[in-house]
Parts: structure tokens; sequence; C-alpha cells
């Protein structure tokens, strides 16, 4: 039951890590990787609230707000830098973050991470998370589906085609990608508050590649912009490195095995569907 | 002498970024794709060359089966960009390049575990200049990288070789109509990019020690520098090399008392010190404004 509870929790945690991966690559194109960064940010801010004696909720309050303070540095760097610049430095923060958290040690508590974080009283066991998680998940699927049905999600998929044609529509491309990578950011950052929850301990290593890879696979593999077929990619990438569970493979090779099928999924992925991601091109 | 010996590690270590940041230049140039897999294709090598010796074979068989590595993974890239390239899908090229770096890592994790690995058991042997001390591989790296450096800058700059990279990049059909293939100059071009990084991760790995992970951290450096350098300039692109490594390592090295920073903070400050730059010169130090018409 714990297993299947555990499962169940990471596939919501998944997609809700991956939903901004999904708005921001799938749906507009921009090459955001800094996903992986806020989910470790929002981790850390709830974990360093719950240390200095925040109520549970108000801490998870006080971490999506200072990832919304935070993502703004994104939104900086896309409207400053170019699309390929802006993907590099989004990756480079998920090392700079990594950097910060094992150097000030005071306040993240280093290598040796931060242990004993408490959950909710409401959602205290297991059982109930999940089905917080679940819920959550479903809040922010839905919430995607409005998003693009709104003009944000609609300027978006028009980004994917054409920026001009976006821009002489009146429609500022710079703020919509700013939108974009700010819901992005919560997102990931939710994930990580609903994450750290699950698991009551933080360390340097949480996040990092692993999730990062994970997120963009997912979002890559949805490759339409649907929410049902990012449900359908998430459960498929959730739920496939756990054969290896039932392989007689050692602990420390499953962690690596894993990163190697998400890396050559992806890799497929890109080189086979590339097409349907990008827009078709139009001859008049 | 002490400001001496900071300046002198931070020209060894800038020198490899140096080295990193000409393949991905090069890469960049032929095929405007960022190739992030580059860092972990020189630890490979660098494990290539570690397996070599330690399973007894003489140094030069090692080396030739470490370069034989190269090529191997050269062509591996070059399969999985070179359509990416010919359509112009530059950053699903950057996601399968830093795919590919990361399936290498966890390949040779896999292989030979995660724990650190030693060329060698003894301590480096150092060069001595009054006070000051380099270690050999140090010493390799600063001239192998001085030779690199004025070789490429000119290769680049003022050979029809150098001409013929750049205009692959802009317009391959136009190359291809003066008898020129791209696909030849791009395949090259990756080769060569992955025997330097091979070159670079031996060197590296020499000053400290070899793990699955160590390409990462130095191939984002590298991408920085290329960055803040601007990607159209290779000058530039060497200088900030320099820049990305000596304000961190002078801020580390110099900084005393109660306001002492530790080592481990070097990548908050190349990153900032990124930010900084990137939102100063967006299009890098020396790349200047281009007339569109």
């Amino acid at each position: 039951m714990g297993y299947f509870l555990t499962q169940l929790a990471r596939l919501a945690e998944n997609v809700a890590l991956a939903i901004g991966s999904h708005l921001t690559i799938a749906v507009g194109n921009i090459f955001f990787l800094g996903g992986s960064t806020m989910f470790c940010f929002g981790a850390y801010a709830l974990a360093i609230s719950q240390k200095l004696g925040v109520d549970p909720w108000l801490a998870a309050a006080i971490s999506l707000i200072c990832s919304f303070i935070f993502s703004f540095l994104f939104v900086l760097a896309y409207t400053k830098l170019s699309n390929d610049s802006f993907t590099v430095f989004t990756l480079a923060s998920m090392l700079a973050f990594e950097a910060l958290v094992k150097s000030w040690d005071d306040v993240t508590g280093g290598v040796l991470g931060i242990a004993g974080i408490m959950r909710p009283e409401s959602i205290g066991k297991l059982k109930e998370l999940v089905i917080f998680q679940i819920i959550f998940m479903i809040i922010l699927l839905f919430a995607e589906y409005v998003i693009l049905k709104t003009v944000l999600g609609r300027s978006l998929l028009g980004m994917r085609e054409s920026k001009q044609f976006v821009e002489s529509l009146g429609t500022s491309t710079k703020m919509i990608g700013g939108a974009a990578i700010i819901s992005s950011s919560l997102m990931a950052a939710a994930a990580g508050v609903t994450t750290v929850w699950r698991i009551q301990f933080l360390d340097a290593s949480f996040g990092s590649v692993a999730m990062l890879i994970l997120s963009v696979t997912i979002a890559i593999l949805a490759a339409k912009p649907k929410i049902r077929w990012l449900m359908l990619s998430a459960i498929f990438v959730t739920f496939l490195p756990e054969v290896l569970r039932f392989t007689p493979l050692p602990s420390a090779m499953v962690g690596h095995l894993r990163i190697l099928i998400y890396s050559v999924m992806l890799i497929i992925v890109l080189l086979t569907i590339s097409k349907k991601l990008m827009p078709q091109k139009r001859f008049i | 002498m002490f400001f001496l010996q900071i300046l002198l590690n931070s020209l060894v270590m800038g020198t490899q970024v140096v080295l990193l940041a000409v393949p991905l230049y090069l890469v960049y140039s032929s095929s405007k794709i960022y190739h992030l897999g580059l860092g972990a294709t020189g630890i490979s090598v660098a494990y290539a060359l570690w397996f070599g010796l330690k399973s007894g074979w003489s140094v030069p068989m090692a080396i030739i089966f470490a370069i034989i590595c190269a090529v191997i993974l050269g062509l591996i890239s070059f399969s999985l960009l070179e359509k990416l390239a010919k359509k112009k899908e530059h950053m699903f090229g950057l996601l399968v390049s830093f795919s590919l770096g990361l399936c290498l890592e966890a390949i040779t994790a896999i292989m030979f575990g995660t724990d650190g690995k030693f060329f060698l058991t003894t301590p480096l042997p150092t060069i001595r200049f009054s006070e000051l001390y380099l270690t050999f591989p140090g010493a390799a790296t600063l001239a192998t990288g001085l030779i690199l450096s004025v070789l490429f800058l000119i290769l680049v700059a003022k050979t029809p070789w150098g001409r013929k990279m750049k205009a692959v990049s802009e317009n391959s059909y136009l190359l291809s109509s003066l008898s020129f293939n791209a696909t030849t100059v791009r395949l090259l071009v990756l080769i060569i990019a992955s025997i330097l990084a091979g070159f670079v991760g031996i060197m590296m790995t020499f000053n400290s020690t070899l793990t699955p992970g160590a390409g990462f951290n130095l191939v984002v450096l590298a991408f920085i520098a290329l960055l803040v350098g601007g990607v159209n300039s290779l000058k530039g692109t060497i200088i900030a090399s320099y820049i990305v490594v000596l304000i961190p390592e002078l801020i580390v090295g110099l900084s005393a008392g109660q306001y002492s920073v530790s080592l481990s903070w070097k990548m908050v400050i190349v990153f900032v010190v990124a930010a900084i730059f990137l939102t100063w010169k967006p299009n890098g130090l020396l790349t200047r404004k281009e007339r569109v018409e």
C-alpha cells in the first residue's frame, strides 16, 4: 500500500512540475530549463520558513511568494537574452542554486540538508497527503486548461507559430513569455513544496539534473498542447523506470539507469516526433 | 606573491575553460547548436585513457585508444545532431546534446562507479618559479591553450576553412552550390571538438579527481564564457573565459576575516557575474551591432 501511495504521490509531483515545462516548452516554444531550480527554490523556501517556526501552510504561502519574486530573474533574462542563451542561462541557474545551497550552510544546512520538515496537521498521514497532492494536481491541470483557453494561452500558441505575428496583433511577446515563465516557476515551486512534505527531508541533491530531465521528457513527449497528452506522458515517464525495481540490480546503479532511460527517451522523442512539436511550415 | 599564485591558478583554470569554449564555439559556428554534451564527452575520453592505463597498456596505446573513443563520440554526436542542424532546429539540438551528455555520464557511472579515480597516485610533479608553483598538467594546459587559442584565432578569422565553417551555418545550400560539402565540414568540426574536449577532460582530471559528473560544471562555465564573450566572437569567448574564472577566484582568494568567502561560492559568483555581464551586454563583450538588411 505504501509503495502504491508513494508512486501516486510521485506521479502527482511529476505532473505538477511538468505542467510548467509543458506550458513553456511544448506550448510556447520557450526553452525554459529553470524548472528544476524553482522546484528546489520552492522546497528550500518552505523548509527554511518551517525551520524558523512558521506554520506549514503559511510557510507554503511564503515559499510561493518568494518563488514568484525569484522568477522575475528568469523573466529579466528572457527579455534580455536570445532564445538559446536564455536556455543555457536557466540551465546554469541550477548549478548556481546547488552551489548556493551547499555554501550557505547556516541557512540551508549545506550538504547535510534540513531534516524533520513537518507536514500540516490536516495532511499529516501519507494517505491524506497523497489525496491532497492528487487534488492539487487536478487543480493545476485545470489551471493549465484554463490558461490555454485564455488570451495568454492563445498568444503562447501564436508565439509558437510566429512571434512577429503575435506582435503585429498588439500583444507583447515579452510579456506573454514572462507570464508563462512566472506560471511555470510557480508550478515547479508548488511541486517542490508538496514533494518536501512527502519526503520530509531536504539536501543539496534535491531536484538537480534528474528532475530537470524528467520534467522536460514529460513535456516534450506530450508534444501537443493538450493536458490529456501531458497526463499520459507523465504516467508513462513516471512508471517506466519502475521496471528496474524488480531487477536484481544494485540500488546505486538504478539511479543512473533511470537517468539513462530518460535521456535515451528524450533523444528518441526529439529525433522522431520533433515535427509534431514544431509548428508546420506553411508555404504561400 | 599570494596574489600572483591565485592569478597563475586562475590562468590554468581559465585555459581549461578556453579549451572547452573553443570547441563549443566551433560547433556553434558550423551548426548554430550549443553542444552541451561536450563536457561529458571530454570526461568519457578521460575515462578511456584511465581504463587503458589501468589495464596495463603502454601510454601511447592508451592515448590512441582515448583518441579513437573521442572520434567515435564525435561521430555519435554528428549522427544525432546533423539532422537537426540541417533542419535548423537548434533548440532541439541543444536538448539532444544535453541528453547525450547525461547518457554518457550515466554510462560512465554505471561502468566505472561514481567514486573518484586518479591518474597518478603519487603527488603531481610541479614546476617552481621563485615562490610560485605550477603542476605539470597545469603547465601543459597553459602551453596548449595558448598555442590552440592563437591557432584557432588565425584559422577562424584568416583562412578559407574558417570562413567556410561560418558559411555552413548561415546558408549551407549556397555553400553547396559552390561545391563545398556542408556535412563534411560539420562532421570534421564535431570530431575536432570531441578530441579537444577529451584533451581538456584529461588535463582537468590530472589536476583533480576523475568523476562522471566532472564535465558538466566545466561545460556550463565554458557556455557562460561563450555567452559573455559573444557567440560570434572567438576573441570575446577567450577573454570571457578568463574573466569568468578570474573574478570568482580573486573574490574567494582575496576575501579575508569576517568577510571571507569559501571556494564553494565560486559557481554562485560566476552566475552573478554572468548575469551582470549579460544584462549589460546581452550580445557579448566584443560583439558589434550589425546592420540588418
